[in-house]
């Protein structure tokens, strides 16, 4: 049975998460999905996703400090993280070409996700 | 907390908090008092705490640092005191002084019941026109002239304090401060001149003249005499002719005449911040008259000349700090609403990003799966065509669903642009309600069944429960069904993480009341206390990124339109109950066709409901 990837999608949005369930489903990878940002520390800790993709909206504190924690952790079990939105400089983790802005587009974040994936392969 | 408010500058209008041992001032990140000031340098100075005061060190700056208009390497800062870095000028607030807390226990108010031995009574009383009437000279004329010149002086402080106290308009209190000298004092011209911000050059700013004098004369003011003043900030009388030793009546000069002024400084709090010029001119005639003296105005003029200036040049700053604060207020509301609205938008264009995306990726599949199908059936072998049909045929429903998928989340977003537009219509114009005869009924009902697919959704409980008994009122269906529907709405997302949600929306008619009442309740996680107060504040939204922050304020509003109101009940955990209260009042046009009992109007119309606590 050939591997399945597997992406943890934290996203406060049904809609947002339809979205990137249908796409990331079509393309053969197994989903794991939160609403809440508090609880995807333990899923990511429990079920070692080979990704996290986090909506910056589900943090709502000023200092962006949930998404700080999910970003260090994601560090710590060598799991890449890419944040979709927009963080403010100062209270930004280091996230490099992970942090992808809105409104952006499908195509070319399925194939930042894909070489994220293929990488860990 | 002590703090920095930016009046002048590209940063007009921020406000830095002072709470750290010490702050850095300078126009690259990494300062925590940041100027986007081509003329800061880099680490232009530093905040040093120490105690309750702030000392303000200049860091070896190119430009320099100014306090009050004054060179500073090192201060120790007051509240009020101007700072200036570059061309960015901040106003200073220090701590609060801790006994200002303890003043309330310090001062008792004596209820008028009390028995304490406070007997006092009133033995005299004065109204506050009488109060100043002491200021005018006795009409007997007893008093000596020194006694009622001093009174007409005090009369005329009064009079500035007054005029300046009563506009917050600059041009017109400079226009009533010339006004008021030209009753005063004898003056042929005046005028009034500001120092502009940007450039700090004299701009004359009110002009005026005597009855009778000549208008297309300009006023010439001598330069070295207005640098003068400003730099020495003293006031100066003049004349062209006292000191000049040619003086004699016999001579030429007294078929010219001679020409008196007084200009003063507008000494504001820190700087001067603008200047009084008045001028008069003597004839030969009276000049003979009066023996060869000319001199119409005197020291006495120029002091209370001073002193009206001054009077005139806090009201200015307090005009300007007042207009740059409105100001800043202004652009940071404008700022946050266009932040509220991209970040909104954004959203919505993502989704519709999202939406059209799996639509493109749904119709390639479909495609593919057509083309697969065609190639096919031109091969021969039957057995596996059987397979692939079915395996193509899978593909194909698959793909479908997907468009859809994509399509239904397409059509959200335009609905959610649509409501967005609405709301943003409705809450932006001061709109006066069109009202007409309808059914509070209806409309609700209209509403709830609008929102069954959503609710379904998000597996939220929908009930229904109409008013038995509801007479026509006058309302703007239009706008009430906005609200309604905002109200609706946001129960129904409440909803979304809760375990068996429900939304209960019931109408109702107070008949004693004469108020229709529409009752929404959620079983979401309601509304924490502190958080009450700000649930109607345009732009604060719960929804996170779905939220405009616009719904219950624009519900609230139209409400208001009616004169009705929206009431809020909310328990942390439990959930919350919006009432919109209708008063009908005179409105009431005509007893409705009540709907039976245990049906509703929705029923009626579309039979879609069966009992009054339908589930839609």
């Amino acid at each position: 049975m050939p591997y399945k990837a597997r992406v943890l999608i934290v996203d406060a949005s049904q809609e947002s998460r339809d979205i990137l369930r249908a796409l990331l489903s079509r393309q053969g990878t197994e989903i794991l999905e939160t609403a809440q940002i508090e609880a995807a520390s333990s899923i990511a800790d429990r079920e070692q996703p080979d990704l996290i993709v986090c909506d910056a909206d589900c943090d709502p504190s000023p200092t962006n400090q949930a998404t700080h924690n999910l970003a260090r952790q994601a560090s710590r079990s060598a799991i890449p993280i890419v944040v979709l939105g927009t963080l403010p400089r100062d209270s930004r983790p280091p996230l490099g070409e992970n942090l992808v802005a809105k409104p952006y587009h499908y195509a070319p974040l399925l194939r930042k996700i894909k070489s994220l994936l293929g990488n860990r392969g | 907390m002590a703090s920095l408010f930016v009046i002048r500058g590209r940063d007009q209008g921020s406000r830095f908090q002072l709470e750290e041992a010490v702050h850095s001032v300078g126009r690259t990140q990494g300062n925590s008092v940041r100027l986007h000031d081509t003329e800061v340098s880099r680490s232009h100075a530093e905040l040093i705490r120490r105690g309750n005061v702030y000392v303000l060190r200049d860091s070896a700056s190119s430009n320099g640092t100014f306090v009050n208009g004054q060179p500073a390497t090192e201060q120790e800062l007051v509240s009020g005191d101007q700072l200036q870095f570059g061309r960015s000028l901040l106003l200073y607030t220090g701590f609060l002084e801790d006994s200002i807390d303890d003043i309330a226990d310090q001062v008792d108010i004596v209820p008028r019941t009390s028995n304490t031995e406070d007997e006092s009574r009133i033995v005299a009383a004065l109204s506050h026109s009488e109060g100043s009437e002491w200021l005018l000279p006795e009409a007997d004329g007893s008093s000596t002239p020194w006694i009622a010149r001093a009174r007409s002086n005090l009369q005329i402080m009064y009079r500035t304090a007054l005029a300046v106290s009563h506009t917050m308009d600059i041009d017109q209190l400079l226009a009533r401060i010339m006004e008021m000298i030209f009753e005063w004092v004898d003056a042929d011209r005046g005028c009034i001149m500001l120092k502009d911000i940007e450039t700090d050059k004299l701009v004359p700013k009110v002009r005026r003249h005597r009855r009778g004098v000549r208008t297309e004369e300009k006023i010439s003011i001598s330069k070295t005499i207005l640098d003068y003043v400003v730099e020495h900030t003293e006031g100066v009388l003049t004349s062209d002719a006292r000191d000049d030793k040619r003086w004699d009546p016999a001579k030429s000069i007294v078929n010219m005449g001679v020409r008196e002024a007084i200009c003063v400084p507008m000494q504001g709090r820190y700087n001067v911040v603008g200047v009084i010029y008045i001028d008069t001119s003597t004839t030969p005639q009276r000049m003979l008259m009066n023996d060869g003296k000319s001199n119409q105005f005197t020291e006495e003029h120029l002091r209370l000349m001073i002193a009206i200036a001054h009077q005139a040049a806090l009201a200015v700053e307090d005009t300007s700090y007042y207009k740059a604060m409105v100001q800043a207020e202004r652009l940071a509301a404008v700022g946050q609403t266009i932040a509220s609205l991209s970040h909104h938008i954004k959203n919505i264009l993502q989704g519709v990003r999202g939406g059209s995306y799996l639509i493109e990726l749904g119709l390639g599949d479909h495609d593919k799966s057509t083309n697969q199908n065609i190639t096919d059936e031109d091969a021969t072998d039957d057995d596996d065509n059987v397979l692939k049909d079915e395996t193509n045929e899978e593909q194909a429903k698959k793909s479908v669903d997907m468009i859809r998928k994509g399509w239904k989340i397409v059509e959200r977003n335009q609905d959610r642009i649509s409501a967005l537009v609405m709301d943003m219509l409705t809450f932006s114009k001061e709109r006066v309600p069109e009202p007409k005869p309808s059914d509070w009924n209806a409309v609700a009902a209209e509403v709830v069944e609008l929102q069954q697919p959503h609710s379904k959704e998000l597996g939220v409980k929908l009930v229904w429960q109409a008013a038995e008994e509801m007479p026509s009122l006058l309302f703007d269906t239009e706008a009430i069904h906005r609200a309604m529907l905002n109200i609706v709405t946001n129960a129904i997302d409440a909803c979304e993480e809760v375990e068996q949600g429900q939304v209960t929306v019931r109408a109702e008619y107070l008949t004693d009341e004469k108020m229709a009442r529409l009752i929404v309740e959620d079983n979401g996680p309601g509304i924490a206390p502190e958080d009450l107060g700000a649930i109607f504040n345009v732009f604060v939204s719960r929804k996170g990124g779905r939220g405009t922050g616009l719904g219950l304020p624009v519900s609230r509003k139209i409400l208001e339109e009616h004169g009705g109101q929206i009431l809020l009940d909310s328990q942390p955990g439990k959930g919350s109950r919006f009432t919109l209260e209708l008063p009908s009042g005179h409105q009431s046009i005509e007893k409705h066709d009540a709907p039976k009992a245990g049906q509703t109007v929705a029923e009626s119309s579309s039979n879609t409901l069966s009992d009054s606590s339908a589930l839609l």
